[in-house]
Formats: structure tokens, C-alpha cells, sequence
């Protein structure tokens, strides 16, 4: 029998979401049957950087790590932490993105733990610190992407090829049954105040919904809630700015005839509240805008 | 390879030692208080979103975020929301006991599910049934499983369809016949460590309690009591704000509850109430070591209340939403599994987060002040194995756990003047 690959989860930053959607899963017991577990730590104190320290070089078959970084402390353990594994997975979109704590990289005064301070400490995605080999998206990340990162990470013969998300290729719209309407977008609209059409299309209704610019694999349950899809699973392949994209993607489907249609298009598109909180939940850290470079005075 | 640590599930894990405070306290913990700061600016109808994935206990930061939308938009949500609402309660608080029960202490065995329970009260697998069967109850009433996101300002966006109403009650009687199995389960097991453990510190008690007067594990009015059962604070959400940002150590969680509601708000938890009270002899009070039974105790409240908040529900999604006026400033408190969650937002007129505050509950200060009590002074360049096991010995009783022998890590640092690190020492 070969020897079972050994595994250590560190979501010690994380908000402790990524921990629990594994604890959780319905794969998890056949995760632990297969696999030696080495740690599984949700805090800092629960495996020290001195502790890390004492592994031998790729010592650690395959690491996941959930969870932000953001000041030097956490740098560096991330570095040990790459030293000690062969494989390390992104797990979940703190790591992956950044996350939401990364809307804290453009709030001038930041205090929450994870954010910048005045030491110029901000968040930033895992793979800017280290080099990361795979990604399980989401916030935290769905049950059925979790399955298949336990189906071709550990239960497999051979690994998944360097780079695998495992998540659809698709955007979330694949998954979504709701239909399409031909006319144009002349009104951006909030779920919580304009109750939406139940079968429509959110973005056709003027909804700002994420789903045609993120990656699926989630069955767009935000979108069967009735409300748009946030775009926890980051960007599709090959596109570098979620937030832009989307953004871009708006500004084609806002159309106005007549002589003033430009004037009433761009004030659709002014209307638009709280950009970098619509559009870049969950990746401000690793889009274009990154962080907030003045000191807010 | 060094020794494994399997810890799914954040608890006290580190103790500091101060030289010039000479005494042991819990490590700072990182705190949801600067959510403040990228919370300005956002949409109102994101917040639910947001302060639950601030490390608090998701289902009840995203209602209480609801409840203070509600208040902010003068919106009272119509009947069936509010049963919606409180069947998700039920599940949040159901979810978070379970979690510290079964999962907070373990060891380095090779499994979890073989870390479950090191007695053998309950097999295993059954508790991982349990897990996940309170993550699909949640999934489908709030429509995602950690974190739900139906709750909306004024109501819920969406309601049960019969097969989904169905399958809620189905899968709450469940629920229900777990919690049932593991009070008895507890009594078995678990009791007598109570019974013997006698760490008793009076102190302030926090809690929500429903209209009878009884504990509340979701709305109502928040009490505040002195150690002796006298009241302080009636309700005053302004009051209790300050009594809970202020310097002085108070309970909260199933200990304050017991001590500050009249009982509990179901009968067959009542019972187990009952049973409990009359096996130690006397109401348990200010005995930190009940909060294992309470705990449990809850659980079973927990289900019993999600089974009767699904009885008062019918299918469909029409009459889940009120119609909501201009914005303005919301506070609501809401009971979780670890006490009492307060959010206080201050809305715009287009809807945007001008300011906030999320209050949550602390166990620390409590943790702390029991060191204090029952440890004493420290030196931290004195350190005998006895105030080692006295620190432990505290701890052990604050981590709420369904076979409370059973192994946790513990790390003490000791701080010299300085503040750099003199001696670590490690359990297990
Ligand atoms: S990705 Fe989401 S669930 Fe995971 S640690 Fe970050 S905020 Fe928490
Ligand atoms: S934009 Fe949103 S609502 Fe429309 S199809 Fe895509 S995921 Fe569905």
C-alpha cells in the first residue's frame, strides 16, 4: 500500500469559515481515512512559527492554507510554510483574493486585525507572498468544490496538474436557470429594496450580479436566494480584473436612444453605489486597485 | 515529524504570563471591533454578509445584522419571516454547540471522527451526521450552509417550497432525537466531572430573554443581573452597550442565561433543566463546569425551537418581506450559542454604512477574571507545576466540551519586563 500523503491545514487568519466548510464536508471522513494529518490549526497559538520550523524541507505532502496575509508575522510563516510542503492549496478567497477583509486595503484608517495599520501592513492573496500550486475557491468554499478537491488532491492516483482551480471553468450564469430579457439595462436596482423577479436574470434587471465574470462551480446559489451572485469565486481564466471586468461588462448593457442617451447612460452608471464593494468584494487585494497608497489625510 | 495538533475549531489556546502584571490572562485574541472601518461606505443590504465572516458565529451576526436593517429601515418583518428567521436561529445556535461540544478539544489521533468523543457516549459517526445535517437545515432555510444570506432588511428573500418545508421538519425532528440522546448521553458521562469540578465565580450575568421571561437563544429584551439574581438593566439596549464595553468583568452564554432568564423557553429542555438542577443539588449558579451541561441542555432548546418556529410555517415565498421606510440608525441584540451579539448601524439616505458597531461576546474577561480568582499572582520566572495545573485547570472548565477529560492544547508564555518572551511551556 503506498503511504498515505501527509496534510496540515493553516487557517490560522482566516475568520474560521474555510476551517468549518472542510470540518463539515461530507468528504471529510473519507479525507482522514486516507491521509495522515499532521495540524490543523484555526488560531496562531495552535502551531508556532519555532513548531514549523522543526519539519524537514517538503516534509508535509500537502499543505491548505485558508486565510489572508498581511503584516510580516504572517509573511513569514507563510514562507515557512512553503519551505515544509510539497504542494499548497489556496483555500478559500482570502488566500485565493484576498478576500472581503481586503476592502479594508482602501479604508484610510483601518483598524480591523487583518488590515493595514499605520506600519503599512496590508491584506494581500497568498500566491503574492508565495507561490501557490492550486486553488479552492469561495467564501468559504461550497461543499461540491470541497468534494472535488478531496476526490483528485487525495483520493486520486496521480495529483491534478499544477495550477488546477477546482472549480468550474464556466461562469456561474451556466449554472443559473433564470432567462435572459432582450431589452437593455436603464436602472441599476437594490435586492433588498426592489424585490427582484424570481425567473429574470438579476442583471438583466438591473441587479448588479457577478455571475457572468466569476467562476462556477456552485450551483449559483445566490442567485436562486434571490440575490446576486458576489463573486466569492474570483475571476475566470485569464481574466486579471473581476471588478473591472464587470464594471466594463455594465457599461455595454446600460444603452439609451435618442439625443441625450449618453448623458442618461452615464448617470445609470453614476448611480452605480459602493463600487469597490460591488464589484471587488472579495479581490481588491489582487485586482488593479490592490490598496489605497496615501494615508487618507 | 513533530506532534500533530488537530483544532478545527478556535478556543482559548494561549495563556500570557506578565511580569509586570503578575498575573495570567488569555492572549488578545483578534477582535471584530475594526470591522468598523470597511463597513463605512458599504451597501446596507451587504452587512449581514460581511460581520459574519468576521470570526464570530455566522448565522447569528448575519441575523442580528438583519434585526438592526430592520430597525434602521423601520421595517417589522411579517409573521413568516420571523418564523423563518427563528428556525435559522435555532439551527445557529444548534450548530455553534455542537461545534464546541464535539469538536473544540481533540487530540493527535488519526481522525477526526475518531476524536469525537474519546468516551464512548456517542458513536462518532453519528455525531458527524449531526454536523452535517444542521449544515443542510441551514443551507436550506438561509440558503447556504455556513454562512445563510436570505436575511434582508424587513424579512427574507425567499421562502420554502413544500418539498423544502418538508425536508426542514424532517431533518429538525432529527435534530431533535440527536440533542435528546446526547443529554442522556451527558448525564452518563459527562456529570460527574461537573459534579466534582468546583470553580465557582460570582459574577454579572448578560442575556436575552423572550417575553416570559425565559432564556431566549434568538430575540427578545436584554437583561442584565449582579451575581445574586438582581436585576440592572431591563431592556435598555443603551444601557446594556455600556455595561458591555465598559472595564467590568460579566458573564454570557448558557451560564449567564441560566442565571438570568426564568427557566427554559421549551419543555423538554425544561425537563433536562430540571434533571440537571436536581442531580447537583442545588442551582449550579456561578459553578463554571455547568456550562458543559447547559450547553448541552441548549442544544436540545435549540431543536425544539426550530421544530416548533418550522410547525408555524407554510409553504411559499409570498408575505416574507415588509415594505421599508428611508433609512436611518438600527440597534438590535440577538442571543448566540456564545451570549449576546449587539450591531448598531447608522444608514445614509441612499442606503450606504456611515457608521457602526458590533459588539460580541467576550469570553476573555470572564476567562480572566477566573485566573485571577483561582490562580492568583503569578511570577512568571517562578513557575511551579501546580500553577501550571491550576491555569489548565481553569481552562479545562471554560471549554465547553461534551467529554470535558478529554485532552486540549494549552500553550503559557511568560512575558519579562520587556515583553520578549522568557519560557513557553506547552500541553499536551
Ligand atoms: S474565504 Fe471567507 S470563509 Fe474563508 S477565511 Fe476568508 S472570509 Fe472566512
Ligand atoms: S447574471 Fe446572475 S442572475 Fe443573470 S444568469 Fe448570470 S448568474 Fe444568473
Amino acid at each position: 500500500m503506498p503511504k498515505p500523503k501527509s496534510v496540515a491545514i493553516y487557517a490560522a487568519n482566516g475568520c474560521g469559515g474555510c476551517s468549518q466548510s472542510l470540518l463539515v464536508s461530507d468528504r471529510l471522513s473519507a479525507l482522514l481515512d486516507a491521509v495522515h494529518p499532521v495540524f490543523w490549526a484555526t488560531q496562531p497559538g495552535d502551531v508556532t512559527q519555532a513548531e514549523i520550523e522543526q519539519y524537514d524541507d517538503r516534509e508535509i505532502d500537502i499543505l491548505l492554507y485558508a486565510g489572508p496575509v498581511y503584516d510580516d508575522e504572517s509573511i513569514a510563516t507563510a514562507q515557512l510554510l512553503r519551505r515544509v510542503a510539497k504542494r499548497i492549496v489556496a483555500y478559500g478567497a482570502c488566500a485565493h483574493l484576498g478576500g472581503l477583509c481586503g476592502l479594508a486595503n482602501l479604508a484610510p484608517e483601518a483598524t480591523l486585525h487583518l488590515a493595514p495599520s499605520k506600519d503599512g501592513r496590508f491584506i494581500q492573496p497568498l500566491s503574492a507572498v508565495i507561490a501557490v500550486d492550486y486553488i479552492l475557491p469561495g467564501c468559504p468554499p461550497p461543499p461540491a468544490m470541497i468534494a472535488r478537491m478531496v476526490d483528485e488532491l487525495f483520493l486520486g492516483d496521480e495529483l491534478p496538474p499544477a495550477g488546477t482551480v477546482f472549480a468550474a471553468t464556466k461562469a456561474v450564469c451556466a449554472e443559473c436557470d433564470r432567462r435572459h430579457l432582450a431589452t437593455p439595462l436603464t436602472a441599476i436596482k437594490r435586492f433588498h429594496a426592489t424585490p427582484p423577479d424570481p425567473e429574470v436574470c438579476l442583471l438583466d434587471q438591473g441587479y448588479i450580479c457577478l455571475g457572468p465574470v466569476t467562476r462556477g462551480g456552485c450551483a449559483a446559489v445566490c442567485p436562486r436566494s434571490d440575490r446576486p451572485c458576489t463573486g466569492c469565486a474570483g475571476p475566470l481564466a485569464g481574466v486579471h480584473d473581476q471588478g473591472g471586468t464587470i464594471l466594463h461588462a455594465l457599461a455595454s448593457l446600460v444603452r439609451f436612444t435618442g439625443p441625450d442617451g449618453q448623458r442618461r447612460e452615464r448617470e445609470v452608471l453614476d448611480s452605480i453605489p459602493d463600487i469597490a464593494g460591488t464589484a471587488y468584494k472579495y479581490s481588491v487585494a489582487a485586482s488593479a486597485l490592490k490598496r489605497r497608497v496615501n494615508d487618507g489625510s | 515529524m513533530a506532534a500533530n495538533w488537530i483544532s478545527p475549531v478556535p478556543h482559548i489556546a494561549e495563556i500570557v504570563l506578565d511580569k509586570a502584571e503578575k498575573r495570567a490572562r488569555v492572549a488578545v485574541r483578534p477582535s471584530a471591533d475594526g470591522i468598523a472601518a470597511y463597513l463605512r461606505g458599504r451597501l446596507a443590504e451587504d452587512v449581514p454578509l460581511y460581520v459574519q465572516r468576521t470570526g464570530t458565529d455566522p448565522v447569528a451576526a448575519h441575523l442580528a445584522a438583519v434585526a438592526a436593517l430592520d430597525n434602521a429601515y423601520s421595517a417589522a418583518p411579517p409573521e413568516k419571516a420571523r418564523h423563518l428567521r427563528a428556525a435559522l436561529a435555532a439551527c445557529g445556535i444548534y450548530y455553534h454547540h455542537l461545534l464546541r461540544l464535539f469538536f473544540t478539544r481533540m487530540n493527535d489521533a488519526s481522525g477526526v471522527s475518531a476524536l469525537i468523543a474519546t468516551g464512548e457516549a456517542i458513536p462518532p459517526p453519528d455525531v458527524m451526521t449531526a454536523l452535517q445535517r444542521v449544515r443542510d437545515e441551514i443551507t436550506v432555510l438561509g440558503g447556504r450552509g455556513l454562512t445563510p444570506e436570505r436575511g434582508v432588511p424587513g424579512g427574507m428573500t425567499k421562502g420554502l417550497n413544500e418539498d423544502e418545508l418538508h425536508q426542514a421538519r424532517t431533518m429538525a425532528a432529527a435534530l431533535l432525537e440527536f440533542a435528546l440522546a446526547a443529554e442522556t448521553a451527558f448525564r452518563a458521562h459527562g456529570a460527574e466531572w461537573v459534579r466534582k469540578e468546583d470553580i465557582d465565580l460570582p459574577l454579572p450575568a448578560v442575556a436575552v430573554v423572550d417575553e416570559d421571561g425565559k432564556s431566549s437563544l434568538y430575540t427578545g429584551e436584554v437583561r442584565v443581573v449582579d451575581p445574586r439574581g438582581k436585576v440592572l438593566i431591563d431592556g435598555d439596549l443603551d444601557a446594556v452597550v455600556k455595561f458591555m464595553t465598559g472595564d467590568a468583568p460579566y458573564r454570557v452564554g448558557p451560564l449567564a442565561r441560566f442565571n438570568t432568564g426564568a427557566g427554559m423557553p421549551t419543555p423538554q429542555a425544561q425537563k433536562a433543566l430540571d434533571r440537571m438542577v436536581a442531580d447537583l443539588g442545588s442551582p449550579p449558579l456561578h459553578r463554571v463546569a455547568a456550562i458543559h451541561w447547559l450547553s448541552v441542555i441548549e442544544l436540545v432548546a435549540a431543536a425544539e425551537l426550530a421544530v416548533a418556529a418550522l410547525d408555524q410555517l407554510e409553504p411559499g415565498d409570498s408575505g416574507l418581506r415588509a415594505p421599508l421606510s428611508a433609512p436611518g440608525t438600527g440597534t438590535a441584540a440577538i442571543a448566540t450559542g456564545a451570549g449576546v451579539m449587539v450591531q448598531r448601524l447608522a444608514l445614509a439616505a441612499n442606503g450606504l454604512v456611515t457608521d457602526s458597531q458590533v459588539i460580541i461576546p467576550q469570553l476573555e474577561r470572564e476567562v480572566n477574571a477566573a485566573l485571577q480568582t483561582t490562580v492568583g499572582d503569578v511570577d512568571p520566572e517562578q513557575m511551579s507545576a501546580e500553577t501550571i495545573a491550576a491555569i489548565e485547570g481553569v481552562i479545562r472548565a471554560y471549554q465547553p466540551a461534551f467529554v470535558p477529560e478529554a485532552p486540549f492544547l494549552l500553550r503559557i508564555t511568560a512575558r519579562g519586563e520587556n515583553g520578549a518572551t522568557i519560557a513557553q511551556w506547552r500541553k499536551p
